[in-house]
Order: structure tokens, then sequence, then C-alpha cells
């Protein structure tokens, strides 16, 4: 999702474990890089958000919460986006049979907003899904 | 890799500011991890205190995720089965924002401050 002519300010990937007591450390190693970068305040918090439920979705649901599984993550921010992609080990899904939450008949609905707050706070969202798991890849534009 | 110590999620009853009314603080972040908790916290009110008039003040709340948005959602029938409501004070901009995309203002009455919650539980017949 980087496009040519961008340039890298920073990269990287780590590794954590499936479960969701990860949550809080990877908002502190995302957010101190958003910070160093100079993300604006507001940006960072959609940015943290989008992070926060694409790793708790591919902990629940890629790894079904399975102790032992690993999820991975990639942070690249560039002169003019900020790229996240969350990997699993997860079979995927179909996003455009998600349901619509904030319809009649779904906003009483406890569960099944991650994805729709996703898409609906980054510029770009695909998600990828193979033989070794289910990547989301999520941009927001700088 | 060393990582920083993770920040908390807390939620606390303040002192009632008028008899039948539960005020709630909360601060940190409301993910995924720390929902669990804030749920068994409101279950605990509604279901055993029976407490249904609830007003929730989100002014140190950092961060809040669809799973956290998700406990309130889950209770809110249940509080008004009760003749009671959940209303949400000095919710910052961006959290309102949040919630304005996935519609909750529509379910939830989401007011400037306390006085003004009081006053809307007051109206109620």
């Amino acid at each position: 999702m980087i496009s040519k002519g961008e340039h890298i300010l920073y990269h990287e990937k780590i590794r954590i474990p499936a479960t969701l007591e990860e949550l809080h450390h990877v908002y502190s190693w995302a957010e101190a890089h958003l910070r160093q970068s100079g993300i604006a305040e507001s940006k960072r918090f959609d940015i943290m958000l989008a992070l926060s439920e694409a790793v708790t979705n591919a902990i629940r649901h890629g790894c079904h919460g399975s102790h032992g599984d690993f999820v991975d993550i990639e942070v690249t921010i560039t002169d003019h986006a900020v790229n996240i992609r969350v990997h699993d080990c997860g079979t995927g899904f179909e996003p455009e049979k998600l349901p619509d939450p904030t319809t009649d008949e779904n906003i009483y609905v406890p569960s099944g907003r991650g994805v729709f707050l996703i898409k609906s706070l980054a510029d770009d969202v695909r998600f990828d899904f193979s033989d070794n798991g289910t990547t989301v890849s999520v941009k927001f534009a700088l | 890799m060393q990582l920083p110590i993770p920040s908390q999620f807390t939620a606390t009853e303040a002192e009632a500011p008028t008899a039948g009314i539960t005020l709630i603080e909360l601060s940190g972040q409301l993910d995924a991890h720390t929902a669990p908790d804030f749920e068994r916290f409101l279950e605990e009110r509604v279901r055993n205190e029976k407490k249904a008039k609830l007003i929730l003040d989100f002014s140190a709340l950092g961060y809040i995720s669809s799973a956290g948005l998700g406990v309130l959602m889950g209770l809110i029938e249940e509080v008004r089965a009760q003749s009671g409501d959940m209303k949400l004070i000095k919710v910052p901009e961006k959290i309102y924002h949040v919630l304005d995309l996935l519609g909750f203002p529509i379910v939830f009455e989401v007011l400037p401050n306390l006085d003004d919650a009081l006053v809307s539980f007051s109206k109620v017949k």
C-alpha cells in the first residue's frame, strides 16, 4: 500500500502472543512511534483505534483466542501515510457479508462493529486471505 | 523488546449526585481486554444493586474500542426495562466522533455535563 515516491520514515514488525492482554503493549509501542513521527493527536487516535480493532479481531477470530498462536503487526510510516498490517493464522471471513451495525435491526447488537469502524476511519482497507492466514492492511493518509 | 508499562482502565462509582441516580466515572483505555471487567462492573450495579439510572462520565476516558461500546449497547435495553436509562456526559470530541460513526447518539443521550444529565432524568415520567 506504499505508493511510488513515498519515503519510509519508520518501519517495524513485532510478533505478539494471541492474547488480549497484549493489546496495551501494542498501544504503547505504536503510540510512541506515531508520536515521534509528529502525527497529530486526532489522527493518532483514529490510527490506534483501527489498530486495536484489527489486532482484537486477529486474536479473537483469527486465532480464536488460542494460546500458542501469534499475531504479526507491521507499522510503516512514510511522509504521506501510516500503513498497518495485521496478520493472523486464521482462515478469514467475507468482509462484504458483514452486517451494517448502524441499521435499526443491528444497532442493539453488542458486537460486530470492529471492521465497520476500521473502514470508517481509514482511507484504505484491504483483506488478503491465503493458506498462510489472514492479513488486514489499513492505510491512513497524512 | 522492552515494552512500556501498560495503562489501565478504571470505572469508579462516584458520590451519588441525587438519590436514585448513579454516577460512574470512567478513565483510561476501554478495549477488548478491559471491557469484560467493565461489563461485570455495570452488571453488578444493574442486576444486583438494581441501579438503573446511570450517568457515565467519559471525561477521563482516553480511548474506547468497539468492545467497550458493545458493553453499553448490551445493557441499555435491560436498564430501560427497569425504567432507567444510561446517559453519557463530558464525552471528548474524538470519542464522540466514534460514537457518531456507529450511530450511538440515536440510542444514547450524550450531554455536556452532569447538571444536564440530572435535568434530563428529572424530566422522565
